[in-house]
């Protein structure tokens, strides 16, 4: 797929900007603070709905105005599709329409389009806390399977009821709390399930996404191990280990007044030649591997959805050397179209690519 | 609000409580009031003091009604048929659109959502309990609690708590829509539906 055209609105620091893009390979090039990356959250919001930055609606709109507004045309395998997307903090309600249709929900148009972003903050997809790499998970499952979606909106609203019965004053009633924890089992091991699907296909593609990236011919592998499980057996397997963990746990469940065990509190951990890249990889170690990580996932989507998510790249190419620099860009041609976005036009580059530049809050177009 | 209008201030207040509607819609409904007949506001109020006293809830079914106990449970044509147990009595009213079966119902005013305080003591299952008990003439319990979260822990509850009767209980099915395509409906729906498959009879 590709954004064909995009009109953006109030939007951060930009008040009015309508462009049209290459479908292939388009470059952002301006000055620290120029609104390169607000044009990223833009397309980004457009697609999936919501903000990388995970900044809250309001923030978005131009500082003094009252909206913000994106319309944008997007070229999928199912034809030409037009997404209308706003929010105005005095209503308070997002609005997105979908070929000029208002949507009840956003996440009827994650089916359709799909959008990859790699940033400089990626590094802490192999260094940072698990809870990043679950949200790493539940994206690409999310992007590609409308019922993961459901099953983890289900298991989230189980978990908050759950964990208010725990954290309750008197001890709750076993067989109440036997519910909730049947509903528990019930979402959590489809959650669980999938996640094992992916790790599976994700790392074959991960493992040629970094030896395309580094003459380093070291494995990498992706241990997912849910209640000791190494690899995914069944549901009613599945199941039946967390129903028995649940049971261990329910003393110090009751004591701690929170729930313990299930795939909120999943890890995904990465080895790089056999050691744990988390604790004896370097910095140069994780960059790679976190970029070959987020390639994979938009790889992922490519493969699931039979049309390729557009990938932004936000200034990756920074810490690179000349050598990964080149390797990086290589990459790039794999998928439909990429945003690079850069301060300066870097000295290797394909020269096929559309070129806007920003100065002053405008676009000009090289 | 402009000055000196307490008392239109305090309707819009009011009307401001109501489900589903924001400070717009109770502005013009309060100003829609305020132009009435004296007929009209007499009307208005006494229909709401009506319902206030007049509406009791069923001592056999927990159900809204004017008399106790409620028609449906007083109807002849109704004695020895299942019940099915709902959350809320708009439940029954659209129960109530199946013409050729005849059913009772149980009506539970609320589910289990521990987030709003709600457990098995703040529902009518103390009242459910005691109609099975006094009772013998239940052939089975179909709970048509709302297939969200909540609904399911309280079905399941309910489930679990009543296999002492040693009466058939059943959950209602989710899935397709009658004379619904399969190429129209959702990925979930669809999934749903072959969770719930039966064999053909």
């Amino acid at each position: 797929m590709y954004i064909d055209k995009i009109k953006l609105t109030n939007f951060r620091s930009h008040k009015d900007a309508d462009l049209t893009f290459d479908p292939s390979i388009n470059l952002i090039t301006g000055r620290n603070g120029s609104g390169k990356t607000n044009l990223l959250e833009a397309i980004y919001y457009l697609t999936i709905g919501k903000s990388h930055r995970k900044s809250p609606d309001k923030d978005l709109v131009m500082f003094d105005e009252t909206y913000f507004r994106l319309d944008g045309y997007i070229a999928t395998k199912e034809g030409r599709i037009r997404i209308e997307t706003g929010f105005s903090p005095e209503q308070g309600r997002k609005m997105v329409k979908l070929n000029k249709t208002r949507l009840d929900r956003i996440s009827e148009l994650l089916q359709k389009v799909s959008c990859v972003q790699l940033s400089p903050d990626d590094i802490e997809l192999t260094r940072g806390s698990p809870l990043i790499r679950r949200h790493f998970m539940d994206m690409a499952l999310v992007l590609t399977a409308p019922s993961y979606l459901h099953a983890l909106q289900e298991y989230r609203r189980v978990l908050s009821q759950r964990n208010e019965l725990l954290r309750g004053v008197s001890v709750p009633d076993p067989t109440l709390l036997g519910v909730w924890d049947d509903q528990l089992v019930e979402w959590g091991a489809r959650l669980i399930l999938k996640r094992f699907e992916f790790i599976n296909r994700l790392v074959d593609l991960v493992n040629k996404l970094y030896h395309s990236l580094s003459s380093n011919p070291v494995h990498i592998s992706l241990s997912y191990t849910p209640f000791g499980l190494s690899e995914a057996v069944s549901l009613e397997r599945i199941q039946t280990l967390f129903r028995e963990k649940l049971a261990n746990n329910r003393a110090r469940e009751l004591k701690q007044g929170y729930t313990l065990t299930g795939p909120h509190r999943d890890n995904l951990r990465i080895a790089f030649g056999g050691l744990s890249l988390k604790r004896f990889g370097s910095q140069g170690q994780h960059r790679l591997v976190s970029t070959a990580l987020r390639l994979s996932q938009a790889l992922y989507l490519k493969e699931e959805n039979e049309d390729c998510p557009v990938v932004l790249f936000d200034d990756v190419f920074a810490e690179l050397d000349s050598q990964h620099k080149e390797l990086l860009f290589q990459m790039t041609l794999r998928f439909d179209q990429v945003f690079i976005v850069s301060p300066q036009e870097p000295k290797i580059f394909p020269r096929q690519a559309k070129k806007f530049h920003l100065q002053d809050g405008d676009f000009l177009q090289k | 609000m402009a000055q000196n209008l307490t008392s239109l201030e305090h309707l819009i207040q009011i009307l401001e409580k109501f489900p589903g509607i924001g400070r717009k819609t109770a502005q013009r409904m309060a100003f829609y009031i305020l132009q009435m007949d004296s007929e009209g506001i007499y009307a208005l109020a006494q229909s709401i003091k009506d319902v206030h006293e007049k509406i009791v809830h069923c001592s056999v079914c927990c159900n809204i009604t004017e008399t106790d106990t409620c028609p449906i449970c007083s109807d002849e044509k109704r004695k020895s048929s299942p019940i099915i147990v709902v959350e809320d009595p708009i439940d029954v009213m659209a129960l109530q659109k199946i013409k050729e079966m005849k059913y009772r119902y149980h009506i539970l005013h609320g589910r289990l959502s521990p987030l709003d305080g709600i457990g098995p003591k703040d529902i009518r299952i103390k009242e459910l309990f005691a109609r099975i008990t006094e009772n013998n003439d239940i052939p089975e319990i179909i709970l048509a609690t709302n297939p969200n979260v909540e609904g399911e822990a309280t079905a399941v509850y309910l489930h679990k708590i009543l296999k002492p009767f040693e009466i058939p209980v059943t959950r209602i099915a989710r899935g397709l829509p009658v004379g619904g395509d399969l190429e129209f409906s959702d990925e979930i729906t669809l999934s749903e539906s072959i969770r719930g498959r039966r064999a053909i009879r």
